[in-house]
C-alpha cells in the first residue's frame, strides 16, 4: 500500500481526509476487493506492531502492509505496561491478549522511532513538578529508561541521550512484555517471537534489536533479522 | 515477516525517494498534525491507509473497539487518555475523530462475552462500552445487532472524550470538533456521525 503519497491537496484539512478517502476507494478497494472479501469472516494478521501514536511513523507505511497483515496497537511512545490483571481498563494490555490470545499472532514488534515525543518527555519530566494529567503518568510506565540515562556518566549531547533512550524503551517494552504469562509461555515454547524495531525517520531508516539487550543494528537486504526474543519462526511458503 | 520487509525495502526504494524532503522536514520541525483519529486495533481498519494521509498529518492512537475511556485522572496508566491529551494539549490538533468499523471482534466479544482465554484484560477494556450492548439486544437481527452496537460504541466514546475538561473547553471555544466515523470493512463505505439527527450518513 501506499508506495506513493498524493501531492498534497489545497483547501482544509477536512477536505484533504474526503479527497484521500476517495483515493483510497479507487486504489486500494476497487483492486484489493478480493482480498476484503476474504477478510469478512475474520481478520487472521500473524503480525502484531506496537508503535507510537506519532504522526510520522505509520507502522503499515513503513512495512509496505496490506489490509490484513498487522493487527496495530498505537500509543504514546509504543509503551508496554508490565502485567497487571486489575480489572481495571488498560487498552494496551487488552490488545496485547486479544492479538496474542484470541488472534494468536506469531511475532509482535516493538517499533520506536527517532525524535519521540514521549520519549522526551520521559526524559525531561522534571521528577515530581507534573504538568500533565494522564501522559507524565504514561510515560513513567518506562521509568527505568529514565534512571539508566541518569546514571550515564557522559558529555554525550542530548541527541544522542535521546536516541540512546528511545531505543532502550523498546528494550524496556519487550521486558515488559515478557511479563505476560500468556506472552512467556508462548515465546518459550515457540509459537511466538518479539522483535524490538527502531525507525529513524530523519534517515528512513529501520534497525532491530540483535537480542533482548540490543544491539540495535541496521535492516538491510538479505535475510529478515533474528528475533530479540524467541525462536526464529519458520516462515510458512508464500 | 519476510512480506513485511520485503514492504520495508518498498518503502526503502520507492516512498523514501518521494517523500525523503518531507521526512526531513518533519524530522527538524516537529509533527503537526491536522487530526487525531482512535481507531481500532483490527487490521483490517488502517486509518492512514483509508484515508489516504501522508507521513505528518494524523496522530494515531489504536486500541480494541477504539474505544475512550472517560476522565480519570488517578494515577494509573491510561494510554489512550494520555495520547488525547498530548494531541489536545501539546499538539492543538483542530479534530478528532472516533473510527469504528464493521465486524469489529472487540464489539463481538461485548455482545456475546469475552472468551475465557482473554479474560485478564478485554473484557474489563470492553466494558468502557458496555451501554452499547443494550443498543444490541433491542436489534432481532444479529448483523444489526452488531452494527447499532458498534455505532454506540462510537457515540459513546464521543461522549467519553467531552468529559476531559481541556476538550470540552477547546470544543466549546471552536479550536477543536469531534467527529465519529464508522467504515464498512465490506463494502469500503465510510459513514459520518451527524451530529444532529445522531445517525450514520455516508460520507
Ligand atoms: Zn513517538
Ligand atoms: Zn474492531
Amino acid at each position: 500500500m501506499a508506495t506513493a503519497f498524493p501531492p498534497r491537496s489545497r483547501g482544509g484539512a477536512l477536505r484533504r481526509l474526503v479527497d484521500g478517502f476517495d483515493r483510497f476507494r479507487d486504489q486500494h478497494f476497487e483492486h484489493d476487493h478480493e482480498l476484503y472479501d476474504t477478510l469478512l469472516d475474520g481478520q487472521r494478521p500473524e503480525v502484531m506492531v506496537i508503535a507510537c501514536s506519532d504522526s510520522r511513523t505509520d507502522p503499515a507505511i513503513i512495512c509496505g502492509a496490506e489490509p490484513g497483515e498487522l493487527f496495530v496497537v498505537r500509543n504514546v511512545a509504543a509503551l508496554v505496561p508490565t502485567y497487571e490483571p486489575d480489572h481495571r481498563p488498560r487498552g494496551t494490555s487488552a490488545a496485547i491478549e486479544f492479538g496474542v490470545v484470541a488472534l494468536g499472532v506469531r511475532h509482535v514488534i516493538v517499533l520506536g522511532h527517532s525524535f519521540c515525543a514521549g520519549v522526551r518527555c520521559l526524559l525531561e519530566h522534571d521528577h515530581g513538578g507534573r504538568r500533565f494529567d494522564f501522559v507524565s503518568d504514561w510515560v513513567g510506565i518506562a521509568s527505568e529508561v529514565r534512571d539508566e540515562m541518569d546514571g550515564l556518566v557522559t558529555e554525550a549531547e542530548r541527541p544522542v541521550i535521546a536516541r540512546r533512550a528511545e531505543q532502550a524503551a523498546v528494550l524496556a517494552s519487550l521486558r515488559h512484555l515478557h511479563t505476560y504469562p500468556f506472552v512467556a509461555e508462548r515465546v518459550a515454547d515457540g509459537r511466538l517471537s518479539l522483535h524490538g524495531w527502531y525507525f529513524h525517520f530523519g534517515w528512513g531508516l529501520l534497525q532491530a534489536a540483535e537480542g533482548p539487550d540490543g544491539p540495535f543494528r541496521q535492516v538491510d537486504r538479505g535475510m529478515p533479522p533474528a528475533p530479540a526474543m524467541g525462536r526464529a519462526v519458520a516462515e510458512p511458503p508464500a | 515477516m519476510g512480506p513485511l520487509l520485503d514492504g520495508y525495502r518498498k518503502f526503502r526504494e520507492e516512498t523514501w525517494p518521494q517523500q525523503r524532503a518531507r521526512f526531513e522536514e518533519l524530522a527538524a520541525q516537529g509533527q503537526k498534525p491536522h487530526t487525531m483519529v482512535i481507531a481500532c486495533s483490527d487490521s483490517r481498519v488502517d486509518p492512514q491507509m483509508i484515508f489516504s494521509a501522508g507521513p505528518g498529518e494524523l496522530f494515531v492512537v489504536r486500541n480494541v473497539a477504539n474505544l475512550v475511556p472517560p476522565y480519570m485522572p488517578d494515577a494509573a496508566f491510561h494510554g489512550t487518555s494520555a495520547a488525547v491529551e498530548f494531541a489536545v494539549r501539546v499538539l492543538g490538533v483542530g479534530r478528532i475523530v472516533v473510527m469504528g468499523h464493521a465486524l469489529c471482534g472487540g464489539i463481538r466479544a461485548l455482545i456475546e462475552g469475552t472468551p475465557d482465554a482473554a479474560a485478564d484484560f478485554v473484557a474489563g477494556w470492553i466494558g468502557i462500552a458496555q451501554g452499547a450492548r443494550a443498543a444490541a439486544l433491542r436489534c432481532d437481527d444479529p448483523v444489526a445487532a452488531q452494527e447499532a452496537a458498534e455505532q454506540e460504541a462510537i457515540r459513546i466514546s464521543l461522549a467519553n472524550l467531552m468529559t476531559f475538561p481541556w476538550v470540552a473547553e477547546a470544543v466549546a471555544s471552536g479550536a477543536l470538533r469531534l467527529r465519529g466515523a464508522h467504515f464498512g470493512v465490506a463494502t469500503g463505505r465510510l459513514m459520518v456521525l451527524d451530529g444532529a439527527t445522531g445517525g450514520f450518513t455516508p460520507a
